[in-house]
């Protein structure tokens, strides 16, 4: 029996599966409706308990009060550059090496690989002495570089690019390199465009964390005029008195998660079907 | 169990045959050369910015060192540092326990729920977009946002979980609070804030899989269930792999999460209520930072770091890609 | 075609630049290259003239010398930022030579940026620090003894607690700042409605008083806890129980601090009062400061620094009293203390232009901003923050902004006051004796054995650390 999208049967999944969807897409949005709600609520309201649920009046002013307080357009463009450049290079270096693991042979190759993952597998603060010493050898101690070439490559995201580049078949490589089409041209034209999901995904991920991070960026980025928006957020925050500018500091963190999100949605278009045999022409 | 497509299509037999060029023939070489190019500007920035740093943790764990004092004057101690933590270190004892209870609990909690996310976003259904930027949501809300709001939550007085609990008549929970509950609090709060991750994860990992192979199987007369498991899981392995490895590489080192949750950001030295939620990573940066002993941190780091890898090399070798 | 020559060159060019930027930064970074290794030698090397320096201004730059100082504390939040810049400011006009950079960060980065700082050879000059961290400190050669005149200065104008407070073996290293101690919090009403007139003086009294005042529903829940606890903070933890202990006649560790004395009939008589507040529900352990602060729990034993949040909250500024800790039959109330200070690195290239500063912010009459007879810095501490300053003249001349009956309590405890014990180890004793508590809180351990471990972790460290 075939189901087709008119039989009972088929039309009881598709309802159970829109509720399914429904539930674990309303538990996924409380945090964020929470954020909002409490950036919107007066410092006594966020200090309340029982915590009210929406504010008695929305305080849209909290959002123009971070705005003065923080310096939140000349962040916006500190957090935009390192976090953009940081990450193209992460999809870039990630990208090359997934592939080199992925699709080539080489002496050595498993060793180096598990010297890669290797390296995720201390807490950063651990070795943040020795990365900063090395840093401020360079000259980097505040300064952009500081903080973006350190996080230009990561072993997760070459981890990451290696396990979806397998899945591609070796057969549109090979295809190309009869038509004479050099290793790097390959990389180029057949896996990139192939790794739309992959990358997309990597990318995403890493724009969040990236913009979020709170530590590095704080060590090496000392004037204030190169602070990225957490940093800068961060100044809201008063030692003992944290409670009470809380719906500031949600209000501040509602701001900046903007780009994120339009980033994400326009990012949304990679995230399809990425290879299609039957285009096997060469 | 229908038979493996690989009988009826061509395609997968053949990419399961081509063989790869040896690294001896001249052809193997010249591809070889091309791998190394490829992967150096990356080994080069993880040597000096990861391998290195990694190696200077290493020899600082056979030493005794304040952070304050400088680094040639720090005495020699052998293996003092990791006897210490084996075998007099209550706290290690107990934070080893707890992180592997959260990673076994969170890692399998959120590589099975984030497959059955994954399989539902990629069944047909509408606005398939907004669903998943609605996964997307909670990986954007900063750890700060999070940890606020699942403290207020779980509260044990005015939590809305425990009002709900109150509607079927159970008695309000002290869930965080609660050196027996505060565990798998912590363990709940995790899988809620990363199984959005994984879910699109997998799905990225679902659209890798061509179509053809799953028309392939239609042809043959193949059930939803069987697809699943001749098709889609096999395909899946790769990302599956990476899923569980650094899931698991992760897990063991969770700090974050019970940082926020646990101390809220004051000068608490954090753990939970008498040390339940006290993890490995948390009493290293504790050793390190509130006590001054780097030393022993690092030796701390160190085992942790023997620890994660031997479970990785196991992870790999058992669920690696048949070549 | 175009596009693979294009990656290409993107690559080489990439490479390139990578490496001129290794062998560019190693001429640039040369002079801070060689500071890192001399920053080995140099605790040994440095420390012989400034005790020369102390006594005859002969290496110091001339008045006309340009001098730049770098001034790092935890101060970063706007409302403490500006004002503490407007000092550094006011302090460059009267020195036209000196240029202050002023770095802050948050308090759980400080010890952080410190320590990477410190390794990577490139540390301020001043540094406003936890007395807590001093025996590190020293151990590690950071901190530079003050010259004599700074010396003479403290030693005549600070309390006996705050001296301690910044003394290590047997130097002091710092002018002290911020005074913080710990009394018992109480809401008026709550205690009025329960009947209680005055709050508690003894630790009967404390215990009785938490009694009446808590509210239990049939169910058996607490609805409103008669004292708040802090588990999972170990000042929160370690502070109010020693501040009870002292007075209760006990003691927390032996005069060497070679020894723990918890562990003695006072020590667990005062743990026992913990104990039976919370047998008898008087105390609920899931109820935090918020609980408090919304005018649903009846007492807590907090620090000052609490004041700024509890004059905002739910439960309403003019509902809060403070009273001393509760004393043990024979024995005077004793609050515990601590304090933070602004010292200079031993490795500062401007010793004496970093001492000139902070003598200038702990002197009286400096700051043309500030009232009159105060210091710049106690002049900061009162308006900015709302903390209480350490210097006794601060105290006095800055009397009207410390008149509120909240502050005015926590003022007078300091005179008699004790600094929680600064010795190395200090830190991992603190957190063994916190967790040992909570275990005994938490009915995992009964209070006997948990003061017991505590004791012998806490020799064992103080031996090691010795």
């Amino acid at each position: 029996m075939i189901r087709t999208q008119t039989s009972p049967i088929g039309m009881l999944g598709r309802t159970l599966k829109y509720l399914a969807l429904a539930l674990l897409g309303l538990w996924m949005v409380l945090p964020f409706f929470w954020m909002i709600s409490a950036s919107l609520m007066t410092s006594q309201e966020i200090q309340r308990l029982p915590p009210p649920f929406l504010p008695a009046v929305a305080q849209f002013q909290n959002y123009v009060e971070v705005a003065k307080v923080v310096p939140m357009a000349r962040a916006y463009a500190n957090s935009l550059l390192v976090t953009i450049f940081s990450v193209a290079g992460i999809l870039f270096t990630s990208s090359l090496c997934g592939f080199a693991f992925a699709k080539y042979q080489f002496p050595g190759r498993d060793v180096i690989f598990l010297l890669i993952l290797a390296s995720m597998m201390i807490p950063f603060f651990v070795i943040l002495i020795p990365v900063f010493y090395i840093v401020k050898q360079f000259g980097w101690i505040n300064n952009y570089a500081g903080v973006v070439v350190p996080g230009m490559v990561s072993a997760y995201g070459i981890f990451l690019m290696r396990q979806f580049i397998q899945d591609i078949p070796d057969e549109l490589l090979d295809a190309a390199r009869i038509d004479g089409a050099s290793e790097f041209r390959i990389y180029w034209q057949i896996i990139i465009p192939l790794s739309g999901a992959a990358l997309a995904t990597l990318g995403s991920f890493n724009f969040v964390t990236i913009w979020n991070s709170f530590l590095w960026p704080l060590l090496i980025l000392q004037s204030r005029d190169l602070w990225t928006v957490p940093l800068a957020l961060n100044s809201l925050r008063t030692f003992g008195a944290e409670a009470r500018v809380l719906n500031l500091q949600m209000a501040g963190t509602a701001l900046s998660v903007i780009p994120a999100l339009i980033g994400f949605l326009f990012l949304q278009r990679y995230f399809v079907r990425g290879i299609s045999l039957t285009g096997l022409k060469g | 169990m229908a038979d493996r497509p690989s009988a009826t299509s061509p395609v997968l037999a053949r990419e399961v045959a081509r063989p790869i060029p040896q690294p001896r023939s001249r052809l193997g070489r010249h591809r070889a050369l091309w791998a190394y190019i490829f992967i150096s500007p990356a080994i080069l920035a993880l040597l000096l910015f990861a391998l290195g740093p990694i190696l200077f943790t290493f020899w600082v764990s056979v030493h005794d060192w304040n952070l304050i004092a400088p680094i040639p004057d720090m005495p020699f101690v052998g293996l003092e540092n990791y006897r210490y933590i084996l075998t007099k270190d209550a706290t290690f004892q107990q934070a080893l326990r707890n992180t592997f209870i959260f990673t076994i609990l969170g890692v399998g909690a959120n590589t099975v729920l984030g497959l059955l996310g994954a399989l539902l976003l990629n069944s047909p259904i509408r606005a398939r977009a907004i669903w998943r930027s609605i996964f997307f949501l909670p990986i954007l809300t900063a750890p700060l946002a999070l940890g606020m709001m699942w403290t207020a939550l779980l509260n044990k007085n005015y939590g809305l979980v425990n009002e709900i609990l109150g509607v079927f008549h159970i008695p309000p929970q002290p869930f965080l609070s609660n050196p027996d509950q505060a565990l798998p609090s912590i363990i709940l709060i995790a899988i809620y804030q990363y199984v959005g991750y994984y879910i699109i994860l997998y799905t990225a990992g679902l659209q890798g899989i061509p179509q053809e192979y799953y028309d392939a199987a239609a042809v043959d007369g193949a059930n939803k269930w069987q697809t699943f498991w001749s098709i889609t899981l096999p395909l899946l392995r790769p990302v599956l792999l990476f899923i569980i490895v650094t899931n698991t590489i992760g897990a063991l080192q969770v700090f974050d999460i019970v940082f926020a949750a646990t101390t809220g950001g004051a000068e608490t030295s954090g753990g939970g209520p008498a040390g339940s939620t006290m993890v490995v990573v948390l009493h290293m940066y504790n050793t390190a930072f509130k006590f001054f002993r780097m030393g022993r941190a690092t030796a701390m780091a160190t085992i942790l770091f023997a620890i994660i890898f031997i479970i990785t090399l196991i992870q790999l070798r058992l669920l690696r890609q048949r070549e | 075609m175009n596009k693979q020559n294009l990656f290409k060159i993107l690559s080489v060019v990439s490479m390139m630049l990578l490496a001129t930027a290794c062998a560019g930064a190693v001429p640039t970074s040369a002079p801070s290259a060689t500071s890192a290794p001399a920053a080995t030698s140099a605790p040994a090397a440095t420390s012989a003239p400034a005790a020369t320096s102390a006594a005859a201004p002969t290496s110091a730059p001339a008045a006309g010398n340009p001098v730049k100082l770098v001034v790092l504390t935890h101060w970063g939040e706007e409302a403490l930022l500006k004002p503490m810049q407007a000092k550094f400011e006011e302090y460059q006009k009267q020195n036209p030579n000196v240029t202050i950079e002023y770095q802050t960060v948050t308090f759980d980065q400080l010890l952080t940026k410190i320590t990477t700082g410190r390794a990577a050879g490139i540390s301020p000059d001043v540094y406003h620090f936890y007395n807590l961290w001093m025996p590190d400190f020293v151990k590690g050669g950071l901190l530079d003894k003050p010259p004599a005149d700074v010396l003479a200065d403290i030693q005549a104008n600070y309390s006996e607690g705050s001296q301690k407070a910044v003394t290590y073996q047997g130097q002091l290293w710092g002018y002290p700042t911020e005074i913080n101690t710990w009394q018992l919090i109480y809401n008026k009403k709550l205690l009025q409605d329960a009947g209680i007139t005055k709050p508690p003086e003894t630790l009967d009294e404390l215990k009785a008083a938490a009694c009446k005042a808590k509210q239990v529903d049939s169910s058996g829940k607490i609805t409103q806890p008669g004292l708040i606890l802090l588990p999972g903070w170990d000042s929160g933890v370690v502070h109010p129980y020693l501040s009870l202990l002292w007075s209760n006649g006990g003691e927390y560790l032996n005069a060497d601090a070679s020894k723990a004395l918890f562990n003695s009939p006072e020590g667990l008589a005062t743990l026992q009062v913990y104990q039976d507040m919370i047998k008898d529900k008087c105390i609920d352990l899931s109820a935090g400061m918020d609980v408090f602060a919304n005018g649903k729990a009846a007492m807590i034993i907090m620090a000052n620094f609490w004041r700024s949040t509890l004059q905002t909250a739910p439960i309403g500024y003019e509902n809060v009293a403070v009273a001393p800790i509760p004393h043990g039959a024979n024995s005077k109330s004793t609050a515990l203390q601590y304090n933070w200070a602004y010292g200079v690195d031993a490795n500062s290239k401007n010793k004496e232009e970093a001492w000139k500063l902070v003598k200038w912010l702990n002197t009286p009459g400096t700051s043309p901003s500030a009232p009159s007879g105060a210091t710049p810095i106690g002049d900061f501490l009162t308006s900015a923050l709302g903390a209480m300053p350490s210097r006794l003249s601060d105290q006095k001349a800055l009397a009207d902004r410390l008149n509120d009956d909240f502050i005015k309590a926590y003022l007078a405890s300091t005179q008699t006051a004790r600094p929680e014990p600064v010795v190395p180890g200090g830190q991992e004793v603190k957190t063994t004796l916190q967790t040992n508590i909570e275990d005994a809180w938490f009915g995992k351990k009964d209070p006997k054995t948990a003061l017991a471990d505590a004791a012998e972790e806490a020799d064992r460290i103080l031996a090691e650390n010795k």
